[in-house]
C-alpha cells in the first residue's frame, strides 16, 4: 500500500501554552520562546512504532524535514520525499504542496498529524478524493477526521491492509476562527469532508453489527417518508452526510456543506443563507416550517456549530416537534454527555434544552438529552 | 486449594480440513446398498416409481462422494478443532450463562421412554411428559411470581416475539389501536427491539445514564398516549442492577402500557426477586441458560413465556393442564397469539428443566444467584487489578452476575484492542470471549460471567491468562495483535466481505453459482 506521511510539525504547539491554536506565525514564535515542544513529532513516533512491524507492506511518501522525512529516518523505515519545504519553518502552503505531490504518486492512503488548521490544509486540496486518517496532534479538533490516539490511527492502516473491501465514511472537516477564539468567541465552521475508513470489530458470536450506514439508511427513509407526508411545510435541511442520505432517497441533490429548503417535494432554496431563510419562512405570517439537521459526531452540537445559517430568527419560536434530528446511534455513542446548542444566545439555548427523540433508524428512536 | 496450570503449552489440533463439499471422487460410497431381489423389484416395480412424480427429482443432488472413514476421520478432525463448554473455562462468554449442565440430564433425555416419543401420539400415551411440562410451568409460575406459563417457544427470541404479539393482542381488545410505540434500551438484546419493529411497532430507546440504568428522565420524556410498552432488562449485561425498576414500571402503567422483563438470564436474581412483585405484567425465561442445558450450538434451546392473569389468554398455545385426572394440551384460545412453532415446544430443554428445577429446590436456586454474584465479585476483584482494564459506568457500584469491562485505556497504550485479546485468548485455551452486542456503548468491550459453577482456583485461572495476555500487550503487542498462534485456525479472517453483497454466500450452492465465478 502507498501510504502518503505528513506532520504539521507546529501543530498543537500552542495548546499547552493556552493560546488556543497555533495558526500564524506569530503565535508560533511566542509557542517556541516560551519553551513549547513540537508535540506533533512525538505523537508521529508513536504512529509508526506500531505501524513498523508491516512495513514490507507499505512505501511511505512524504515531504522533506520534520514534515515527515526526519521521523520516518528515526524509526528507521524505507521513504520516498516527494519535496521540501521552502524555508525551515512550514507553512500551510507547504502541507498543501505536499498533499497535491502524494495526489499525483497515486497513494492509496494519507496519514496526516495536525488538528483543525491542517485537516483544513490537507481537505482544500484532497476533498474526499483519497481516504486519510488524521492523528490528533492539534490545539483544536473540531473535525470528524481523526483517530482517537495515534496507535487508533495505527490501526485503522491496518484494517485497510488487510481487508478486501475496506469501508469508508465521510468525515466533517470543522474549523474555528482563532483571533475570534482568542477573543471568547466562538465561531465554528463546516469546511468539508474527507473519505476516512471505518474501523471494522470482529464479529462477536450473538452480536450482528448491521452497520452504521444501514442505520443511517433507515433513519433517512424514516424521515424522507415523514417529509413527503408533510403538507403546506418548509423543510429546512441542514448539512452534513446524514441529512444527504435523506435527499438521495428523494432523488435530490444535497448541498453538502450548506442549507437547502424543500416545499411539498421540491427543492426551492440550494445553499440558503440566513437571509433567504428569513425572506422564505418569515416572508408571510403564519408560514409553517420544520428543521432537519444532525449534530456533529464527537461534539454533539446541535445549532450554531456548522449550520449557523439557521440563525435564532428562524429557532425562536419552534417546538421540539418542529427539530427532526437524524443521527446514528454510533454517533449519539461518541457524544460525551449531551447535545448541547451555541446559537450565540444563552436564552434561546436554555429553550432549546431538553429530550429530544431522535431518528436513529427506520421507525427507531433514540431519546437523547440536549443540555 | 487445587494445582492451577497458569502455563498449559496449549496447542490445538490443526488439520487444514478441507470442507466436505469439497472432499471426495465421484462414485466413492460408505454403504453400498444391494439391489432389491428379482422377486421383489417384480411385484413392486422400479423403486422410484415409489414416489409421486413431482417429489422427484429430475437430476440427482450435487452431494460429496465419500466413503465412510473419510467421512468419519473428517467429522473427528473437526471435533479437535472446536473448543467446547466442557473442556475449557467458559467464563467468558458472558449474558450466556455458561453453566455446567450436569450429565445425568443427558441420561433422561437420550432415554427412550424421552427420546422416543413422537409429537403425534396420543395424549394418553404420553402423560409422563405432559405431566413433566405442566410441573415445569407451575415452578415457573412460582419462579417468576406470574399466573400463566406457556413452555411453547424454541427460545429467549421467540418468547419476547410471543410476549410483544400478546401484548398487541391485549391492546387491541381494549381499543388502544393508536399504541404504537415501544421503549426499549440501548444495552437490550437487540431481539426486544427486533420483535417490536417485526410486529409493527415504532421502538423508543432510553441511553444509560452516569449511573450505568437507563435514564429514567429519558422515560418521562418519552412515554405518552402512544405507548404500549417497556421491554427492559434488569440488570443489563452491565450487572448494574437498576434500584428505580418499580418507577420504570409505573409510569409505564401510568399511560396504560404494559411491562415486560427481559429474563433471558436470571441468574443474577433467581430466588432473590420476582418479576410480578416488581409490578411487570410479562416476562420470559431462556431455559436453555439459567436453567441449564448444553446451548451455543450444542443443543435446541426453549423459551418460558411467563404472563400475569389478565394476558392468560393471548398465550402461545398449546399449553398444558391437570383436570385432577389427566394431563391434556390445551390449545382452545380464541384469543391466543397461536403457535410460535410446531407441537408443545421443546421437550428435551424441558426435561432438563425439570430435572434442574427437582434437584436443586427452591433454597438452592436461591443459592445458583447467590454464588453466581460471589464469584463475579471476585472475579471483577481480580480482573481489575490489570493494568489497562477498567469497568466504566457506575463507579463504585457492585455488579451482579456479569459484568462489562474496557479494554479502552490499554488499547490506547499499547494499541491491542479486544477483538485482538479475542483473538489472543485462544492461545491460552479458553475460548474466545463475548465482547458486545452492537452498538459497543462501552468501549474495546469485554463481558465475563463467571455462573455459580466455577470453582476459585478455575476462575483464578481464567484471569492468570488475562493477566499475561495484558503483560504481552505492553511488552510484545505484536504477539496479541498477530494472534492466534496456537488455534486451530492460525490466520485472521478478513471479514470484510460481510459487507459486500458480491463477496458472501450462506450456502455452498450460491458460493458456486454467484461468488466462486466472479
Amino acid at each position: 500500500m502507498k501510504l502518503g506521511f505528513v506532520i504539521n510539525p507546529y501543530a498543537g504547539i500552542a495548546g499547552s501554552l493556552a493560546l488556543k491554536g497555533s495558526d500564524g506565525s506569530e503565535i508560533r514564535e511566542k509557542a517556541l520562546r516560551a519553551g513549547a515542544e513540537k508535540k506533533a513529532l512525538v505523537r508521529a513516533e508513536t504512529f509508526l512504532r506500531f505501524i513498523s512491524p508491516h512495513k514490507n507492506n507499505l512505501e511511505f511518501y512524504t515531504y522533506g524535514g520534520d514534515m515527515g522525512e526526519s521521523s520516518l529516518k528515526k524509526m528507521a523505515l524505507p521513504f520516498n520525499v516527494l519535496g521540501r519545504p521552502d524555508a525551515p519553518e512550514t507553512s500551510a502552503y507547504d502541507t498543501t504542496q505536499a498533499i497535491s505531490l502524494m495526489k499525483e504518486a497515486g497513494v492509496d492512503c494519507i496519514v496526516f498529524l495536525g488538528g483543525d488548521g491542517t485537516a483544513r490544509d490537507v481537505c482544500s486540496v484532497l476533498g474526499d478524493a483519497i481516504p486519510v486518517v488524521g492523528v490528533p496532534a492539534g490545539v483544536k479538533m473540531h473535525s470528524a477526521v481523526y483517530a482517537k490516539t495515534p496507535t487508533d490511527a495505527a490501526e485503522l492502516i491496518l484494517s485497510l491492509l488487510s481487508s478486501s473491501s475496506p469501508l469508508f465514511k465521510l468525515g466533517e472537516v470543522m474549523d474555528i476562527d482563532e483571533a475570534q477564539f482568542r477573543q471568547g468567541r466562538l465561531s465554528a465552521n463546516l469546511y468539508g469532508y474527507m473519505k476516512i475508513p471505518v474501523a471494522r470489530h470482529m464479529q462477536g458470536k450473538k452480536s450482528v453489527n448491521l452497520g452504521e450506514q444501514d442505520a443511517l439508511y433507515g433513519a433517512a427513509k424514516f424521515v424522507a417518508r415523514e417529509m413527503e407526508g408533510g403538507k403546506d411545510v418548509f423543510y429546512v435541511v441542514g448539512p452534513g452526510t446524514s441529512t444527504r442520505c435523506i435527499f438521495d432517497l428523494l432523488g435530490l441533490e444535497k448541498t453538502l456543506l450548506g442549507v437547502d429548503v424543500l416545499f411539498e417535494g421540491r427543492l426551492i432554496k440550494k445553499d440558503a443563507a440566513a437571509a433567504d431563510l428569513k425572506t422564505l419562512l418569515k416572508g408571510e405570517e403564519g408560514r409553517k416550517y420544520k428543521i432537519v439537521v444532525t449534530t456533529i459526531g464527537g461534539q454533539g452540537c446541535l445549532f450554531g456549530r456548522g449550520n449557523q445559517q439557521i440563525d435564532p430568527d428562524i429557532l425562536r419560536g419552534l417546538s421540539k416537534n418542529d427539530i427532526i434530528i437524524v443521527a446514528t446511534p454510533e454517533k449519539l455513542l461518541s457524544i460525551p454527555g449531551a447535545l448541547y446548542n451555541d446559537t450565540g444566545d444563552p436564552e434561546l439555548d436554555r429553550f432549546l434544552s431538553g429530550y429530544y427523540r431522535i431518528r436513529t433508524g427506520d421507525r427507531v428512536e433514540a431519546v437523547f438529552l440536549c443540555k | 486449594m487445587g494445582t492451577i496450570n497458569t502455563e498449559r503449552k496449549f496447542q490445538e489440533a490443526r488439520w487444514d480440513e478441507p470442507i466436505i463439499l469439497e472432499m471426495g471422487n465421484s462414485g466413492e460410497r460408505g454403504v453400498l446398498m444391494p439391489s432389491a431381489e428379482e422377486k421383489v423389484q417384480k411385484a413392486v416395480g422400479p423403486a422410484d416409481a415409489l414416489l409421486p412424480e413431482g417429489l422427484r427429482r429430475k437430476n440427482a443432488p450435487a452431494l460429496p462422494e465419500l466413503s465412510q472413514m473419510q467421512v468419519l476421520r473428517h467429522y473427528l478432525r473437526l471435533s479437535q478443532e472446536t473448543i467446547g463448554t466442557d473442556i475449557n473455562i467458559d467464563i467468558g462468554l458472558g449474558t450466556c450463562t455458561m453453566k455446567y449442565s450436569p450429565k445425568i440430564h443427558e441420561n433422561f433425555v437420550r432415554s427412550p421412554k424421552v427420546r422416543d416419543l413422537h409429537p403425534y401420539q396420543d395424549e394418553s400415551t404420553v402423560q409422563g411428559m405432559l405431566e413433566i411440562i405442566y410441573k415445569t410451568q407451575e415452578y415457573l409460575k412460582s419462579i417468576s411470581g406470574m399466573d400463566a406459563i406457556s413452555l411453547q417457544p424454541s427460545g429467549g427470541s421467540q418468547a419476547i416475539y410471543g410476549n410483544v404479539a400478546a401484548m398487541r393482542r391485549y391492546h387491541e381488545e381494549h381499543g388502544n389501536g393508536h399504541k404504537d410505540e415501544i421503549i426499549t434500551t440501548i444495552l437490550s438484546h437487540p431481539a426486544n427491539p427486533g420483535a417490536a419493529s417485526t410486529l409493527g411497532y415504532k421502538v423508543i430507546t432510553l441511553y444509560p445514564g452516569p449511573d450505568g440504568c437507563p435514564d429514567i428522565e429519558a422515560l418521562k420524556a418519552a412515554i405518552s398516549d402512544k405507548t404500549a410498552g417497556l421491554m427492559i432488562t434488569n440488570p443489563e449485561d452491565t450487572g448494574i442492577y437498576n434500584e428505580r425498576i418499580r418507577e420504570f414500571v409505573d409510569l409505564v402503567h401510568s399511560v396504560g402500557g404494559l411491562c415486560c422483563y427481559d429474563q433471558a438470564n436470571l441468574n443474577g436474581v433467581f430466588g432473590l426477586t420476582r418479576a410480578k412483585d416488581a409490578g411487570f405484567d410479562m416476562c420470559h425465561y431462556n431455559l436453555h441458560k439459567s436453567f441449564s442445558s448444553p446451548h451455543g450450538c450444542q443443543g435446541p434451546g426453549a423459551g418460558a413465556q411467563c404472563v400475569t392473569s389478565a394476558l392468560a389468554k393471548y398465550l402461545a398455545t398449546p399449553t398444558v393442564e391437570f383436570d385432577g385426572n389427566k394431563y391434556f394440551l390445551d390449545g382452545d384460545h380464541a384469543d391466543s397469539i397461536g403457535k410460535l412453532r410446531k407441537f408443545y415446544g421443546v421437550p428435551a430443554v424441558m426435561v432438563r428443566t425439570y430435572a434442574y428445577i427437582r434437584t436443586l429446590g427452591a433454597d438452592g436456586m436461591k443459592q445458583i444467584a447467590e454464588l453466581s454474584i460471589l464469584n463475579n465479585n471476585y472475579l471483577l476483584l481480580e480482573l481489575l487489578k490489570i493494568k489497562g482494564l477498567n469497568m466504566p459506568l457506575a463507579e463504585g457500584k457492585r455488579r451482579l452476575e456479569q459484568a462489562r469491562l474496557s479494554w479502552e485505556e490499554l488499547t490506547g497504550e499499547t494499541g491491542v484492542t479486544t477483538d485482538d485479546i479475542c483473538r489472543r485468548i485462544v492461545d491460552y485455551g479458553f475460548q474466545d470471549y463475548f465482547a458486545s452486542h452492537h452498538p459497543r456503548v462501552i468501549p474495546e468491550p469485554f463481558t465475563p460471567e463467571p455462573v455459580e459453577t466455577y470453582s476459585k482456583d478455575d476462575i483464578d485461572e481464567f484471569v492468570a491468562a488475562f493477566k499475561s495476555i495484558a503483560k504481552e500487550a505492553y511488552e510484545t503487542p505484536e504477539v496479541v495483535k498477530s494472534a492466534p498462534h496456537k488455534a486451530a485456525l492460525y490466520t485472521q479472517i478478513d471479514d470484510s466481505g460481510l459487507s459486500d453483497i458480491d463477496k458472501f454466500a450462506v450456502t455452498w450452492r450460491a458460493y458456486k453459482k454467484y461468488v466462486a465465478k466472479k
